[in-house]
């Protein structure tokens, strides 16, 4: 076995993964967010957004404005809820102070059921993943179509070791 | 005996036949030398590990948290892809063997280059003292139908060429 041979193979692997982490890494810093791109999981924001849609968060404003579509994340769950601001309060002394309240376009009510420890409104500092400044439609139905179907993790699978097998020309 | 490759694929055979090279030059006298290797490994492995620490940081104290850090990750990320991007462009340029002749110490640098689609194996032979050989090697005359190399046709061939290389020096 050639030892530099195999570890410069091992290496090219490295990189596909180093290259995609590094890359959502550094978007994440420039927008400022933990996730700069999310899957939007439910129907509560049809029309506006479908599930499946794909969205690009920023969450370098200060303060958001009432209309703005907003990503928060509900202590204690790892889900984002994508929602749109109905209604702001915000320190005259300190605008970076902020509190939201937010409600699904499709939804009959506010989220207040949604917020953790029966609070009225998200901080806009500490609860808000990002506000939404684009998408791509439906891109992001594969992951949805992955999470909730056993069978797909395996077809997914399946096509990438095929594609390896006969990728090569 | 090795597996055989897709001889369809210039892109395997060429893998196959950058593997032979060390071969071959140790066959006719040549030591190789590993600081191209080791130095492009070094600097590969960094770019991995910055990455990787990105990756545990993030993963155990949450983004939040280390921000300072991950800025400063990076910064390392980006300045080392970019050395590493010069190193293969200017320093390393397809080098995939360099060689010391025990016998007359004259140094031997090995350049593969193919393009795709075409059924050629370009070869680039640097001497020393600057004699420079650019050959094709057509690569139905090394492998057989079945994908098998014919390794005793490849030794005879990169000894023709270093032989003529070796002329061309002495003219």
């Amino acid at each position: 076995m050639n030892l530099r041979l195999e570890l410069t193979k091992l290496l090219n692997l490295c990189f596909v993964f180093a290259s995609a982490y590094m890359f959502w890494e550094g978007l994440s810093l420039v927008a400022n967010t933990h996730s700069p791109i999310v899957v939007v999981l439910s129907g509560s924001m049809e029309p506006a957004f479908q599930r499946g849609d794909i969205l690009f968060l920023w969450n370098r404003n200060e303060q958001s404005k009432v209309g703005d579509v907003v990503v928060y994340e509900v202590a204690g769950k790892n889900i984002p809820i994508v929602h749109r601001v109905l209604r702001e309060h915000h320190s005259i002394a300190d605008p970076s102070k902020q509190v939201l309240l937010t409600k699904g376009d499709n939804n009959a009510g506010n989220d207040i059921p949604l917020y953790a420890n029966r609070k009225l409104y998200l901080n806009k500092q500490k609860d808000i993943v990002g506000t939404v400044k684009g998408y791509f439609p439906q891109l992001g139905y594969i992951t949805i179509w992955v999470s909730e179907n056993k069978y797909a993790k395996f077809a997914l699978l399946g096509f990438l070791a095929l594609s390896s097998l006969v990728g090569g020309e | 005996m090795s597996s055989p490759v897709n001889v369809y694929s210039i892109s395997e055979v060429s893998q196959r036949l950058d593997e032979e090279i060390p071969v071959v030059f140790g066959r006719l006298g040549y030591k190789q030398s590993f600081k191209l290797i080791d130095l492009k490994l070094l600097i590969g492995y960094s770019i991995a590990i910055v990455a990787a620490a990105s990756f545990l940081l993030d993963k155990k104290l949450g983004h939040n948290n280390v921000i300072g850090y991950q800025k400063l990750l990076v910064g390392c990320y980006a300045v080392l892809s970019l050395i590493f991007w010069y190193f293969k462009k200017f320093v390393e340029k397809s080098t995939i063997y360099t060689g010391t002749n025990s016998n007359d110490q004259s140094v031997i640098n090995v350049r593969t280059l193919f393009k795709e689609a075409q059924p050629l194996y370009k070869v680039v032979l640097l001497g020393d003292d600057g004699a420079r050989l650019e050959v094709d090697l057509q690569i139905n005359k090394v492998f057989n139908e079945a994908g098998y190399l014919q390794t005793d046709l490849f030794f005879n061939w990169c000894k023709n060429q270093l032989t003529i290389l070796k002329e061309k020096k002495d003219n």
